[in-house]
């Protein structure tokens, strides 16, 4: 075997890269438990910080684009003098792709929290309004933590669970629209918090998407090849 | 190799590039003390057969080196080395001269000192000057050693630039210490290793996803 050399400047390039990947990784999650605690729904609660604030979900908000602005000149900085190849590069060009997905989903969590906002500005704590979205937020969260993990951990193998649970997802997407729906229509949930749910659901159902997103883009990372999208994007009811 | 492409070999010091390319146009053939075995077929024919002239070869098989061998001639003469030996008409070797230079690129800084002495040229343009030598006794594949190791980024360029005009017409085969450049100008990569070659594919593959994980320590800069 050839004698071992390493090219300093650039692993440690790519070991910093790689802090603030898995720091933005860590947020993004922070930022959707937290926001789906404040949407004060049963069983939910436990899985988010204690008294999770939508304030907070902004906060979080703020420092994923922060985080974001870093790694993207990181990485330009990274390809202009390092010149990367091979893995070195898709690792580059797969966290500037990730860190775009990572910072989608914080948006998308702060867009629940905003939601969430407007459902208690209608005085209405919405607690078991909806059967199905108490796995909505599971799967979801799920799945970002699946698509992380693998990110982090260098492990393509889980990405295949992102893609079953995606299914999952789209098909409680499409029923807790219809719940939501038939509620306002029995005039159980008024249409202002109707609305509300609505959007959030759509916002839950995007998150998974970026998780699928972020799955696709790790088994390019390590292994160079890219998945076919198996299923075509079910047709969207909002 | 395939025609109309850029076919760039990569690989350490000591790997085989050089001896390698020198094989396909039996220039290999020059050194002493060593054992040819093996088959290099152009065009599905044999190089190394009995009834093949290693001239003629090299004539169809161009080469170019890595420091420009300039002879103490005129430009003009420099280009027409390959022409006279043929013996060919004066009108033909004019033609053939201007084709040249302006196919290397150079016409247009030298048309009016052709007979000027080609050591005054500088170094990027006397390497263009040795292009316009080899493409003089219109070959089908040019062979391109290391041809920018010795020139500054201005003159690497032009080079570069100038595979891009050659591989119009011609196969070319370049071997570079550089793995940026034959990312810029290849398209097909061939990495060797010990003497053996290790991987060859198209440039973007090799660079993005290589097979073999030689080829990725290497052109990630893991040893060498």
């Amino acid at each position: 075997m050839p004698q071992g050399t390493e090219r300093k400047a650039l692993s440690e390039g790519l070991e910093r890269l790689n802090e603030n990947m898995v720091t933005m990784a860590q947020l993004s999650e922070l930022a959707i438990r937290t926001a789906v605690g404040t949407l004060n729904i049963r069983g939910l609660k436990e899985k988010s910080p204690e008294h999770a604030s939508p304030q907070d979900v902004f906060t979080i908000d703020q420092e994923l684009y922060g985080l974001l602005q870093k790694i993207q000149e990181e990485c330009v900085e990274l390809i202009a003098l390092q010149a990367p190849v091979a893995r070195d590069l898709r690792t580059i060009t797969s966290s500037l792709e990730v860190t775009t997905h990572l910072d989608r989903i914080g948006r998308y969590a702060k867009d629940i929290a905003e939601a969430s906002e407007r459902v208690r500005s209608q005085g209405d704590d919405a607690i078991d309004h909806f059967s199905k979205i108490g796995r909505m937020v599971d799967l979801t969260i799920e799945m970002v933590d699946t698509a992380v993990d693998s990110f982090v951990n260098r492990d393509a193998e889980p990405v295949r669970n992102i893609m079953r649970s995606d299914d999952a997802v789209d098909a409680l997407h499409a029923q807790l629209f219809q719940e939501v729906v038939d509620r306002m229509s029995d005039r159980s949930v008024s249409p202002a918090v109707g609305a509300q749910y609505i959007l959030i659901n759509r916002y839950l159902e995007r998150i998974a998407d970026h998780a699928v997103s972020i799955g696709e883009q790790v088994a390019y990372m390590l292994t160079g090849e890219r998945p076919p999208r198996v299923k075509h994007p079910a047709p969207r009811t909002t | 190799m395939h025609d109309r492409e850029v076919t760039a070999i990569i690989g350490p010091s000591g790997c085989g590039k050089t001896t390698f390319i020198r094989t396909l146009n039996r220039m290999v053939e020059m050194s002493s003390g060593l054992r040819i075995e093996g088959s290099v077929r152009y065009r599905e024919q044999e190089i190394y057969g009995a009834r093949i002239d290693p001239v003629q070869v090299r004539r169809r098989i161009g080469m170019v080196f890595q420091r420009p061998v300039v002879f103490p001639q005129s430009i003009y003469e420099n280009v027409a080395f390959g022409l006279r030996l043929d013996r060919a008409p004066p009108e033909e070797v004019d033609a053939a001269v201007v084709r040249s230079l302006q196919r290397a690129a150079l016409w247009e800084e030298v048309r009016g000192i052709l007979k000027r002495p080609a050591f005054e040229l500088s170094g990027g343009q006397q390497q263009r000057l040795c292009i316009a030598r080899a493409l003089a006794v219109d070959p089908r594949v040019l062979l391109m050693d290391e041809p920018t190791a010795s020139l500054d980024p201005a003159g690497t360029q032009r080079i570069e630039d100038l595979l891009f005009e050659l591989k119009r017409e011609y196969a070319v085969v370049i071997v570079t210490h550089n793995m940026q450049q034959a990312a810029r100008v290849a398209d097909r990569t061939a990495f060797f290793f010990g003497g053996r070659l290790v991987e060859v594919d198209d440039t973007k593959r090799l660079f993005e996803a290589p097979r073999d994980p030689l080829t990725e320590q290497y052109i990630t800069g893991r040893f060498g």
